[in-house]
């Protein structure tokens, strides 16, 4: 039993490594000028996945990774509902939170995108929108993007909206393929 | 066009100020889209960041402390595997360090009763309170904290965690804490209360028993032995076991006082057990003298009374055909169980010379209804009618201390082949040995008699061994 248990453990301090980094870096953002912690967002998620934990540990890394999020985003949403809620004093919402989110049926379509297919669609992005989104994405603020581009903050987020929106035309076929492939493979 | 909408992307990117934040954090608790697209976006941005790695320059763990959230209570709810919270609070998600100490409400420190009868050796899991019995479901009012679990389990304390579940009912997860607890005399007092909250009293009590060889004085232990003793209908041990208790130096003034009182309901219920069947006897024999009996039901309503009555119908009947009128009884009682034993018994006591007997027989009446005329127990011991003799040494208790008198009744009992005899001259064995201050041999002897009384279903009174 304590072998198992010791197994268990360390199996789920690994998956906590693997995700927690980027999942604090996005919990940062949203939570920023806000009375909500970071790191308790997610710790919460975490505390969610342990019931799941059974499911999520055979699972690939990008569905696992797909889940967290699912799971985060609900979690935070839940919070804006409640600040909303409470601050016109209306009686509680039916939250997000009450939902179960099973890992079957999760953000399906993230759920199928590699890392591996995500470096190749950047790479075929237009050069300014992918190198302002690389830097975004190495966590450079608006104005030091602009600065590097010699540009207007303004149009700094209209390339990262353009990126992004490339970015999921990119990646969203790819789902349409990988779950063919399933299909004919399965 | 300045809708809230238009800010998704600014505000996913942490660039709105923070009214305008807040705004849209509001704004989007009630914006379907803005739903949708923040949770693509969300997705799109944890990929880009574990794709390139951006994010994921090694971050120190953060050194500020986290405080339990409600919502902590609403998760640990559910059935939250301890080995992962443990891996959590390893990862460093749960700081250990800056909380050393866990907090109480693990041990529930905020109750103000016990719904708990039993006590549990974790000093935090056994403060005094006044004890209710369980209305409706205390695990569900109080869920368990997870991360003083998780510290719980990084310190190996699995004794403290077992105390827990145990203070919420969940014996099951108790059980197997407990089984990975170093072995102590604290740990075999818990798992007793594990067996108590099943009523597995001699389990209870074996591991009770081990607590108090390494252990004597150990508070916990002896407490819950008298639940034991209690649950096996050993009253007067469990009186003891109480008393012990109420007589250790060190401890709590409202543990003292209860058990005290614990101690004076055992004695109280025992009395008043014995007071109830000695008149039930009492009445039934009278009906029996007075031909006032309806034997078919008695036999049917209680046995075990009118078996007992019968007896002293025999013994104080003062001529052979009044003995022989309870032979139909005798042969009905015999039918509940096998042989005819009490068939034989009235045969042989109509049997006896009346000149001699009748006399004995009126005295031992005057002892069944309590008066003990002087030098009868030594002129009985003297005369052939030994079924008086031994029913006075019951009513006097004399077997218990006199081993002449315990070795006559152990004769007389196994030559007439009697069980419920039997039982009576093992229960004074007992006593006897309680006498002698073997108390332990005292408490083995009774058990096994119990368990052979039991074996008979409702067929003695089995109370009666105690
Ligand atoms: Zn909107």
């Amino acid at each position: 039993m304590s072998n198992l248990f010791n197994r268990e453990r360390r199996r789920f301090e690994a998956f906590i490594r693997q995700h927690r980094p980027s999942l604090l870096g996005l919990a940062r953002r949203l939570c920023a000028r806000s009375s909500l912690e970071p790191e308790d967002l997610v710790q919460e998620t975490f505390e969610r996945a342990m019931p799941e934990f059974e499911h999520l540990k055979d699972r690939a890394d990008s569905a696992a990774a797909a889940w967290l999020c699912t799971t985060m985003t609900n979690r935070f949403l839940d919070y804006c509902r409640r600040q909303r809620t409470e601050s016109r004093g209306m009686p509680h919402l039916a939250l997000v939170q009450d939902l179960a989110v099973s890992p079957e049926e999760t953000q399906e379509n993230w759920a199928l995108v590699s890392t591996d297919a995500f470096q190749k669609a950047i790479e075929r992005l237009k050069p300014h929108l992918r190198d302002a989104y690389r830097l975004h994405a190495e966590g450079k603020r608006y104005n030091a993007i602009a600065e590097h581009f010699n540009v207007p903050v303004g149009t700094v987020g209209s390339w990262l909206t353009l990126a992004r929106r490339d970015l999921k035309e990119l990646l969203l076929p790819q789902v349409a393929v990988a779950r063919e492939q399933g299909a004919t493979s399965s | 066009m300045t809708t809230p909408c238009t800010n998704l992307h600014l505000f996913v990117d942490g660039e709105l100020s923070a009214p305008d934040a807040e705004v849209f954090r509001q704004h989007l608790g009630r914006c379907p889209e803005c739903e949708a697209g923040l949770r693509d976006l969300l997705q799109l941005e944890l990929l880009a960041s574990r794709a390139l790695g951006g994010a994921s320059v090694a971050e120190p763990l953060p050194a500020k402390v986290t405080p339990l959230r409600p919502w902590m209570q609403r998760v640990s709810r559910t059935v939250v595997p301890v080995a992962l919270a443990a891996g959590l609070a390893a990862v460093g998600v749960f700081r250990l360090q800056a909380q050393p100490e866990a907090p109480t409400d693990v041990w529930l420190a905020g109750a103000d009763v016990r719904t708990l009868e039993a006590r549990l050796s974790h000093p935090m899991a056994d403060r005094f309170l006044p004890y209710e019995p369980m209305r409706g479901t205390s695990g569900a009012a109080n869920p368990l904290p997870l991360r003083p679990l998780a510290e719980l389990e990084e310190q190996q304390d699995f004794r403290g965690i077992a105390a827990a579940y145990a203070l919420r009912g969940d014996w099951q997860q108790a059980e197997s804490f407990l089984a990975r607890a170093p072995a102590s005399a604290d740990r075999d007092n818990d798992r007793a209360v594990v067996a108590l909250s099943g009523q597995r009293w001699e389990e209870a009590l074996n591991l009770l028993g081990g607590a108090l060889r390494q252990e004597p004085r150990h508070a916990q232990a002896l407490w819950n032995r008298g639940l034991a003793l209690r649950g096996l209908g050993l009253l007067k041990q469990a009186e003891a076991s109480f008393r012990d208790v109420a007589s250790l130096p060190g401890q709590a003034a409202g543990w003292k006082v209860a058990a005290e009182k614990r101690a004076d309901e055992m004695r109280a219920l025992r009395d008043a057990e014995a007071a109830r069947w000695q008149r039930l006897v009492r009445e039934t024999w009278t009906q029996l003298t007075e031909k006032t009996a309806d034997a078919a039901y008695l036999v049917r309503q209680q046995p075990a009374v009118t078996r007992a009555a019968l007896y002293e119908a025999v013994r104080t009947a003062t001529s052979a055909d009044a003995v022989a009128s309870l032979l139909p009884l005798a042969a009905a009682l015999d039918q509940l169980g096998e042989g005819t034993v009490l068939q034989d018994y009235v045969r042989d006591a109509a049997s006896r010379d009346f000149k001699v007997r009748a006399p004995l027989a009126e005295d031992y009446a005057r002892l069944v209804k309590g008066a003990l005329v002087p030098g009868l127990l030594e002129r009985l011991r003297v005369s052939q009618e030994t079924d008086l003799y031994v029913g006075a040494l019951l009513h006097t208790g004399e077997a218990a201390r006199d081993a002449e008198s315990l070795k006559a009744l152990q004769r007389y009992a196994h030559g007439s082949r009697d069980p419920w005899l039997n039982l009576l001259a093992e229960r004074e064995r007992a006593r006897s040995e309680e006498a002698s201050g073997r108390a332990a041999n005292a408490e083995h002897l009774l058990l096994a008699t119990l368990r052979t009384c039991g074996a008979y279903n409702t067929l003695f009174p089995c109370a009666e061994i105690n």
